[in-house]
């Protein structure tokens, strides 16, 4: 199992998936510092361009984007107080009155160590235990692949917060645009309107890049963002080597935030948001000085930072085994593998070693990219990027999303269709429906089906096959778990605040 | 949102509701014609959608009962039409005047429209973003982007 992982690591330091990385890295930096553009975004445009490319340069691209963005979301919370990503909300609580105080350079250090660690410490689980899932996946028949599908969807529904039915929603919507096409099975046209444009289906970049880009782009255009000015971006920072001696007293935070964010990465529908405020509220609690965060600790940077990194490749765990990803950066990842032919599961560790072993190096070698690329010098000219006027970059990533998703099929017809999605994507924003499950939908909405159908083949139209095998019965109690369990946690917040306030009036 | 009349109780979580039945039932029609298996699953997932709404729209006239205020829906709208009517209208132009033109113009277009003005600057990004897409995909790509107007 390890043997393909050691034997895959000359990949990462051929030439050209050696520069896809670096090109990644510096990309991901750039777009995570300018608020508004999230990685997810990035991927998104980026995934149409990748067609001809070796799948190893554009996952190392892909790679490098999400460890990349990750830190850059930190630069305009610490300097501005606007997170560049939603995974940096967290970071904005200690990293702007850090920079209110006049060290904001060291702020962006620290925030670079800590998104450093975490992403190695996050490609080093996906090595971990991305391989023997997989060996159990191999277990697997279309039965249980059926109920694994249904898990994934409902954990993104669930888990991933907000309202239950809207989530819902989205999953219908993204399973409905699966099935758009001739039936693969019995050959009937569904949906397609005798479109011969509709046939093969709707191509899941097409939707990533409507969904994912166009809302950010119009918003670009849509929102008056305080300016940076010259002022605001000086960073009075010294040389990092000096400044990582300062820091090696945040250890136990660093460890703690990684198994937050490894943890958070692997469960289908959480996100680096998530992780960076359950590792911030934890350094807390467990700080000798809790007043101090929220008014310029650097610590509460190394929390989020450490833990919104750590739950890249993680993300990825569930996405390459099982094909369930765990954040919507990964679900347009899984869409970009997609695109390459590489069908997530368990037989994509045995029919692509190379591929999937070299991805895994590519992660690691992004996180020591990170800290080389974003040093002093980098993070001084990266905060220079807050003063890009947004009115230009608006029209330029409209332009990059035609050009991209034209050239998917070289068809207009698709760019329309990408025009529709990015219009829907946008309502979708403002009512705050969340995209993942779309994404979600659409990459397993006819997997599912298909394993539906043969496992009912199988056994000959008995639909007990899908309750009476074991792994099945496993798999269903923990869908009905994911689905029970924010009920259960919001009946035992509520006995609290109940118990709280009951307490509250006995002691008056 | 107006607070009397219909305004009190309607939001735009309910007229997304309204619009998702009006398309699902839409939809329905076309999938109950489907033969066999091939029409299990969209019939499911369309009565499941009407459901939802249903739901969708019920929730949310139950909370603006409940005194919730309801959220604006753009940030700024003037700006939101503005740019959505200039991407609505950059793609038919890619296809009738061609990629490059299109772009020429979008670029410029669009950040006058939005106030950034300095006009060096919105040169210089234009041109270095038009030909460097130039040179990439169609020197070395040889990419077939609709072909420019004056050159057909």
């Amino acid at each position: 199992m390890f043997e393909q992982l050691f034997s895959a690591l000359p990949l990462v330091f051929q030439f050209n998936n050696f520069i896809a990385v670096v090109v990644g890295v510096i990309a991901g930096i750039l777009v995570g510092a300018l608020p508004g553009l999230s990685a997810t975004m990035a991927i998104s445009v980026l995934v149409p361009f990748t067609f001809g490319m070796d799948p190893l340069v554009a996952l190392g691209m892909m790679a490098g984007i999400y460890n990349g963005a990750m830190y850059g979301g930190a630069i305009p919370a610490v300097l501005l107080r606007i997170p560049g990503t939603p995974a940096a909300v967290a970071t904005t609580l200690d990293g702007y009155p850090l920079a209110q105080a006049g060290k904001g350079g060291y702020g962006l250090q620290v925030a670079l160590v800590s998104s450093a660690i975490g992403s190695l410490a996050s490609a080093l689980s996906l090595m971990l235990l991305a391989p023997p899932l997989a060996s159990l996946t191999l277990m697997f028949g279309p039965p249980e692949v059926f109920w694994i599908a249904i898990f994934g969807l409902t954990s993104i529904v669930f888990l991933v917060g907000g309202n239950v039915t809207k989530g819902l929603l989205s999953a219908c919507f993204g399973v409905l645009l699966s099935l758009v096409g001739a039936d693969s099975i019995t050959g009937n046209d569904r949906f397609t309107w005798e479109n011969l444009h509709l046939l093969d289906g709707i191509n899941v970049v097409v939707v990533l890049v409507g969904l994912y880009a166009m809302p950010p782009a119009i918003s670009l255009l849509e929102e008056v963002l305080p300016e940076a000015t010259k002022a605001s971006m000086r960073l009075h920072t010294e040389s990092i080597w000096k400044a990582i001696p300062n820091m090696l007293g945040y250890w136990k935070t660093w460890v703690r935030g990684s198994i937050y964010g490894i943890l958070v990465g692997i469960l289908p529908g959480a996100g680096g948001s998530m992780a960076g405020f359950l590792s911030y509220n934890a350094a807390r609690s467990d700080s000798a000085d809790p007043d101090s965060f929220g008014k310029g600790n650097p610590e509460g940077i190394a929390a989020s930072e450490v833990a919104n990194n750590a739950d890249t490749a993680a993300a990825m765990i569930p996405a390459l085994t099982l094909g369930i990803p765990g954040t919507s950066v990964a679900a347009v990842m899984l869409g970009g593998m997609m695109i390459h032919g590489l069908q997530p599961g368990p037989m994509l560790f045995r029919e692509h070693p190379d591929v999937v072993y070299g991805f895994m190096w590519q992660f690691l070698a992004s996180g020591i990219l990170l800290f080389f690329l974003g040093g002093s010098l980098a993070t001084n000219a990266f905060a220079q990027v807050l003063r890009l006027p947004r009115q230009l970059l608006g029209p330029i990533i409209m332009a990059l999303m035609v050009v991209g998703v034209f050239m998917i099929h070289e068809s207009m017809f698709d760019v329309y269709l990408m025009l529709g999605f990015g219009l829907i994507g946008y309502a979708m924003d403002r009512l705050k429906f969340p995209m993942a499950p779309v994404v979600l939908g659409l990459i397993l909405g006819e997997f599912a089906e298909g394993n539906l159908r043969l496992a009912l083949r199988m056994s000959r139209n008995d639909w007990s096959i899908l309750w009476s095998r074991p792994i099945c019965q496993i798999i269903i109690v923990f869908t009905v778990f994911v689905i029970v369990w924010p009920m259960i946690k919001k009946m035992l917040a509520k006995r609290k605040l109940r118990g709280g306030a009951l307490a509250a009036e006995m002691e008056k | 949102m107006k607070s009397d009349g219909i305004g009190r109780f309607w939001s735009a979580d309910a007229t997304s509701g309204v619009v998702l039945i009006g398309v699902s039932a839409y939809l329905l029609s076309d999938a109950l014609k489907m033969p066999g298996v091939s029409g299990m699953l969209p019939v499911f997932m369309l009565v499941l959608s009407m459901a939802l709404a249903v739901i969708l729209i019920a929730g949310s006239i139950r909370r603006r009962l409940n005194g919730q205020a309801a959220k604006a829906f753009f940030h700024d709208r003037k700006r939101f039409f503005i740019a959505a009517a200039l991407v609505c209208v950059y793609i038919p132009c890619v296809e009738i005047l061609g990629f490059y033109t299109s772009s020429t113009i979008l670029i410029p277009l669009t950040s006058w429209l939005f106030g950034y003005r300095n006009i060096k600057v919105i040169a210089a990004t234009t041109l270095g973003f038009v030909g460097g897409m130039l040179a990439i995909f169609t020197l070395v790509m040889s990419a077939n982007f609709p072909a420019e107007f004056f050159l057909r």
